[in-house]
């Protein structure tokens, strides 16, 4: 838009709209171009501005600043309803009727990144179709010449637009950004619109009017005008901008595929440090001499300096405390760790892709932390969470599962069975930055590898084992297909070895190269994948070239080569056993070792690996062969109770401390939760209001004030075992139902599966949540209970009640659980949780009887609590409870849950307790069957 | 990338290399095999689709293109397959088969273009070689290959099939006249340089830069060069015993090769070359004149110049090589035999 291209005056007789939250000084550039065009008036309306922001605006008696804040936000639209797209056109009516009071005849409806940009003065546009209702401007992205100042969100002076007619191959222009466009452009094409008012009756979208049956619409021809959308913005408005709806403050519901698909690269910029940031702005915005001549050619691209009205009539100097502050993106969850994996998997290959994460962890799960990052395609929950039982071993070992389906129906599209595989090129999306193995899902580990963790790769990015075609290539070139030969030959330069196999590879994140070949490599695949012959691969090896390490083939041995006929020429048989004692077997036959119960040597030899990992974990891959599965929570450590009821630290250690006994979890069941609470614990809880609360995902089963424990519950409870009582969780749909409902009728819904607890964000926090006070497990590890205590921030004094209990008792003794949701505090005895026990004289209800002793102490309510003695010789006061507590407001805010983990919150296993008369016997825990009751 | 978007090729642009064969064909196809990943960066697709897969040959890099879209029968299901394989990005599509230039009954080259009649330009690229030298590379071609089983001597070949191979006006004209004039490219093999000229107009014509064109002509690739005239005779031996297995048989053909002795015999002679040049002069001399914008004298026999001298084997040693062939393939047969019946044996 320099002078000659867009003539003075030519917005004359034309209002102007547009919405705005962000840097004044773009808005401010905005205005001066639309006054300095001759615009008659600017509406514009401020999306939440802060006070200063307000008082920073310079008055004009051609704008009209409207401030709409949060609070009318709230008002008018429900949440879930404040996207960006409808507050702008809601506000555009507003506008459109000020308009009209003001004796405006046309309102321009534009955003604040767009300027009109017109060739001919808007009045002669219109008086060409003084009938129309509305005029319809195209729209040219800009773009950034090399040298153009990046810090202007109007500094941009490249103006693109797309062919009319004919095919233009944007890869050959923007490189690996073209993945990136929708038909030629980042943001929209469907223009913008200038309103004949008053406004027509009809639907409106940003764009225009979606439906004004029989009224024209004019769509304005290119050579008369268009909308310059500076999408890029500046730096810093464009970290406003994207950063805004990453962290929430906006929530713009239109984004399509490809515009998500910016979001999520643009989020691991934004996470950089400025200079990273600034560098990766210029390499996606600026169009280097090849891309603009190539544009040139196609005259697709014309250059449109704004420069010289954006400077006045409004001073664009603004107090620093009028610019809002950059949002805050949301970091990443976890730091990292030992070893990453990464892997994809779809329905069919979810047990296969368990198998390899069960192998891969017992070999390599003692010697560090373990992150497995996993690709789904078409995957459900009960998927997720079959991947996930990795997390409730021994180890230390994080599943975290991503969604793809989205990505691979948009950019391979739906027809191929196999496209899960291609779920490797959105890896760079998803992997926390640092070095990572990918397997295969019909890989198994034969023993510790994590030397690829440290090896030195000389600078390569990516790393594997040359493919078996390649391989035989070598030795026996007439043996080889010719378009095998010819690809093969082709990607590598002349070298097939160089061709590597994509079972195993080793993405090195740490190279700061990695990123952008990946990305590369992705835009091979999403624009010319299906030209590709082994789409992913073949992209990886092209888009890696000269920046791959070949691996020996002992971390990929490939069982369908090595054990066919082809290796029987010279070279191959002597690697063949050479590479048979292999660290990483891959078997990738067609037909699958877990598919086949033949006795052909590799199927047996994945049985055995898979067996053996399978013992040495602790879970079942729930193949045909697989032993049946155990209860998982059988072999955790205390150490992984308290992680998994949520005491572990960011960093994920335990750190030792004395153990408290507060709460115990003594079994988490599908069909509900054993616990007990010492009586101190009960003082405590009634003292500071605490309550259990249950979480699963984002649904609370279980609120109940801990000081409702009590006899009160007892028509809730069944007994499974001596001195075990079991409250059923599944109350929606049991027999309980009914009685549930008189209880609580507003309990949280229920999602279906097995009944967790959770620290969750709100009232849920595990007695000692991440990230604050951790738990001290206290557990042995035959016996799946943990140990944690409340909050520190709720008020208990640390240490209150707690003892070091006894470390490794045979037999542990057991309490019931229960407990009555939304029950109201009762006073005095009746609400004290149930004393005594079985046998016991003065048995309640429940069967429980209380010795002499135990009526010598009162509970904390005023009623006798039951007392108990450890078989190790310590002793204490026990009380009957299902209990699990936080003080809500202390909890508030902490961490989310992690979506479809198991997580019972507040805890501590009360064992090895003798019963007062029941003869110092001990009981042990007696679980109930896991059907549902 | 839509599937709508990739199946629409009426933006797009085919160039159909339709032989002759033995004009470097299989030269060009292993050089557009290697480059293809580079020819696609630059918007030219030389597809997966249609080509032949297959087996091993008796000689690396053998292979003829993208023939199964020659081939008689339907192939919509397969220009669908080329149709889902065609990028957003590339704007050319680039075929070769010498296949498609068979003297066949059918398909005929309109039925062969209505396959792709999804395109919305066609491009037809043909080399022509004249007619002495090219049927004595075909006979020999012939001879080699499995699936023909050629036994005949090159006369009697010559004698059955000349007519209506040696005749390119007459054979090529329905294609010019498919496509029109301007969409009907023809080269003359005796006119470039060598295969990697042929290749370089090609690809000029598809719109590739310069820089890959060099690349691409400059990349050593495997050709299929003739068989020597004297291994003919141990082949058409080898035909004669019928082999059912192609794999067996190529491994007779090697044995075949080994065996052959030194020199090399006169398949062609003086006298059936100059009654070629008398009955094919004029047709090239028309084609000249109505088919090319340059003088191809090559073509037009120009060239007088004989095939060098070679000296032949004995005739003791020719005996001793057909006898050796003889017991190649009788012994060849009883493994074959012998395998089959004890397979049966299996069977019962």
């Amino acid at each position: 838009m320099t002078s000659a291209s867009a003539p003075s005056g030519s917005l004359a007789g034309l209002a102007v709209y547009t919405m705005f939250g962000g840097d004044p000084r773009q808005l401010l550039a905005w205005c001066n171009v639309h006054l300095g065009l001759g615009a008659e008036q600017l509406y514009v309306f401020l999306d939440r501005p802060s006070p200063a922001l307000v008082a920073a605006l310079p008055a004009h008696e051609r704008v009209r600043w409207e401030a709409v804040d949060a609070t009318t936000w709230e008002t008018h639209y429900p949440p879930g309803a404040r996207n960006v797209e409808r507050k702008q056109v809601d506000g555009f009516r507003l506008a459109a009727r000020m308009a009209a009071a003001d004796g405006h005849r046309h309102l321009a409806f534009v955003d604040a990144d767009e300027l009109l940009d017109l060739s001919r003065p808007f009045a002669a546009v219109a008086a060409e179709a003084p009938d129309a209702v509305a005029f319809r401007f195209p729209v040219r992205e800009m773009w950034y010449d090399a040298g153009d100042p990046v810090t202007d969100p109007f500094g941009a002076t490249l103006a693109v637009g797309r062919p009319a007619t004919g095919r233009m191959d944007w890869s050959r222009v923007l490189g690996w950004r073209a993945q990136f466009l929708r038909n030629g452009v980042l943001g929209h094409h469907a223009g913008k619109t200038v309103h004949r008012l008053p406004l027509a009756v009809g639907d409106l979208t940003v764009h225009g009017p979606r439906s004004l049956p029989g009224a024209p619409v004019v769509d304005v021809p290119e050579e008369s005008g268009r909308v310059l959308h500076f999408d890029s913005g500046s730096v810093d408005t464009w970290t406003a901008k994207w950063g805004g709806r990453l962290g929430g403050g906006t929530v713009a519901t239109g984004l399509g595929p490809h515009r998500r698909a910016q979001q999520r690269l643009f989020e691991h910029a934004l996470r950089m440090p400025a200079p990273q940031r600034r560098a990766f702005f210029e390499d996606f915005y600026v169009l280097d001499e090849q891309a603009r001549d190539a544009l040139a050619e196609r005259g697709l691209v014309r250059r449109v300096d704004v420069s010289a009205l954006t400077a006045g009539p409004l001073p664009t100097d603004v107090p620093d405390d009028a610019v809002p502050a950059p949002p805050v993106v949301p970091g990443r969850r976890r730091d990292r760790v030992d070893f990453q994996f990464a892997l994809v998997c779809d329905k069919r290959f979810v047990k296969p892709t368990f198998a390899t994460m069960t192998s891969v962890l017992s070999q390599v799960g003692d010697r560090g932390s373990v992150r497995f990052v996993v690709l789904g395609d078409g995957i459900d929950g009960a998927d997720v969470s079959r991947l996930r039982a990795l997390e409730h071993t021994r180890y230390d070992v994080e599943v975290v599962v991503h969604d793809v389906t989205a990505d691979l129906d948009r950019d391979v599209g739906t027809e191929d069975a196999k496209r899960a595989t291609f779920g490797r090129i959105y890896l760079i999306d998803h992997l926390p930055p640092q070095r990572t193995v990918y397997l295969d899902g019909d890989v198994l580990a034969t023993r510790d590898f994590t030397e690829l963790f440290d090896r030195d790769l000389g600078g390569a990015c990516l790393a594997g084992v040359s493919d078996s075609a390649a391989l035989r290539l070598v030795a026996n070139p007439a043996n080889v297909p010719v378009e095998q030969r010819n690809r093969l030959v082709g990607i590598t330069g002349g070298d097939p070895l160089e061709y590597l196999n994509g079972g195993v590879l080793v993405f090195d994140l740490d190279n700061p190269d990695f990123r952008e070949l990946a990305l590369r490599a992705r835009a091979l695949v999403v624009l010319q994948g299906r030209a590709l012959k082994q789409r992913d691969q073949d992209a990886m090896n092209i888009a890696f070239t000269g920046r791959k390490h070949r691996l020996e083939s002992t971390y990929n041995y490939m069982t369908q080569f090595y054990a066919s006929d082809r290796v029987l020429d010279g070279d191959l048989t002597r690697l063949k056993y050479d590479a048979a004692d292999a660290s990483l077997i891959h078997f990738s036959g067609r037909i699958k070792p877990w598919e086949s119960p033949d006795d052909e040597f590799y199927n047996g030899l994945y049985r055995k690996l898979v067996l053996e990992a399978e013992r040495t974990v602790g879970v079942s891959c729930e193949f045909y062969f697989s032993e049946p599965p155990v209860a998982p929570r059988a072999s955790w450590t205390a150490a992984r109770w308290a992680e998994v009821l949520g005491a572990s630290t960011p960093g994920r250690s335990v750190p030792a401390g004395p153990a408290t006994t507060d709460l115990a979890v003594v079994d988490v069941g599908d069909a509900g939760v054993h616990l007990t609470m010492s009586a101190e614990m009960l003082e405590h809880a009634r003292a500071h209001d605490l309550r259990l609360v249950g979480r699963t995902a984002d649904a609370t089963v279980v609120d109940a004030p801990l000081t409702a424990v009590g006899p009160v519950l007892n028509h809730l409870v069944s007994r499974v075992a001596p001195g075990t009582r079991l409250l059923a969780l599944d109350l929606a749909g049991g027999a309980l139902r009914n009685r549930w409902r008189r209880t609580r009728p507003r309990v949280g819904a229920w999602p279906g599966r097995p009944v967790t607890g959770s620290s969750g964000r709100s009232a849920s926090s595990g007695c000692s949540p991440r990230g604050r006070r951790p738990a001290r497990s206290c557990c042995p590890s035959s016996a799946p209970t943990a140990c944690c205590r409340p909050s520190r921030t709720a008020g208990s004094p640390a240490g209150t009640g707690r003892r070091r209990p006894p470390p490794r008792q045979p037999s542990p003794s057991t309490s019931t659980a229960g407990w009555r949701p939304g029950a109201p505090r009762a006073p005095g005895a009746t609400t004290c949780p149930t004393t005594g026990g079985p046998g016991a004289s003065g048995s309640t209800s429940s069967g429980w009887r209380r010795s002499a002793t135990d009526r010598s102490r009162r509970s904390p309510c005023g009623s006798p609590g039951p007392t108990c003695r450890c078989a190790a010789g310590c002793s204490g006061s026990r009380t009957r409870a299902a209990t699990c507590a936080t003080t809500p407001s202390a909890t508030r805010g902490s961490r989310r849950p992690r979506p479809g983990v198991r997580r019972a919150v507040g805890c501590r296993r009360w064992s090895g307790c003798v019963r007062p008369g029941s003869g110092g016997e001990s009981r042990a825990v007696r679980r109930r069957p896991r059907a549902r009751t | 990338m839509g599937d709508a978007g990739a199946r629409s090729a009426r933006d797009r642009t085919l160039i159909l290399h339709i032989g002759l064969h033995k004009t470097a064909t299989t030269y060009l196809q292993n050089a557009w095999g290697v480059h293809r990943y580079d020819l696609l960066r630059e918007g030219v697709l030389y597809p997966l689709t249609g080509l032949v897969e297959g087996g091993a040959s008796t000689r690396e890099g053998a292979q003829s293109g993208h023939a199964l879209f020659s081939r008689p029968g339907d192939k919509r299901s397969l220009v669908t397959d080329l149709l889902t394989e065609l990028p957003d990005t590339a704007s050319t599509v680039l075929l070769s088969s010498e296949d498609f230039s068979l003297p066949r009954a059918e398909p005929t080259p309109e039925q062969l273009l209505a396959r792709f009649a999804a395109f919305g330009t066609v491009k037809v690229v043909l080399v022509l070689r004249r007619q002495d030298r090219w049927i004595e590379s075909w006979y020999k071609q012939l001879v080699d290959q499995f699936g023909n089983r050629e036994t005949r001597s090159l006369d009697e070949f010559l004698r059955d099939e000349g007519p209506r191979l040696l005749d390119y006006h007459a054979r090529f004209l329905p294609w010019r006249e498919l496509v029109g004039p301007d969409a009907f490219h023809v080269i003359s093999y005796d006119d470039v340089p060598d295969g990697a000229a042929i290749g370089r107009r090609v690809l000029e014509l598809a719109g590739v830069s310069a820089g890959l064109v060099d690349e691409v002509v400059a990349t050593p690739v495997p050709r299929y060069d003739s068989v020597r005239a004297v291994d003919t005779l141990g082949l058409r031996i080898l035909n004669a015993h019928r082999f059912k297995s192609r794999a067996e048989r190529n491994q007779v053909a090697r044995r075949v090769y080994e065996a052959a002795p030194a020199g090399d015999l006169q398949l062609m002679t003086p006298e059936m070359r100059a009654g070629i040049e008398e009955v094919c002069a004029p047709v090239n001399e028309r084609i000249e004149a109505e088919w090319f914008t340059e003088p191809v004298p090559g073509l037009r026999f120009g060239d007088r110049s004989e095939p060098p001298a070679v000296a032949p084997p004995s005739g003791q040693e020719v005996v001793d090589y057909v006898d050796h062939v003889l017991s190649l393939c009788r012994a060849a047969r009883e493994r074959a035999e012998a395998a089959a019946a004890a397979e049966a044996g299996q069977d019962s």
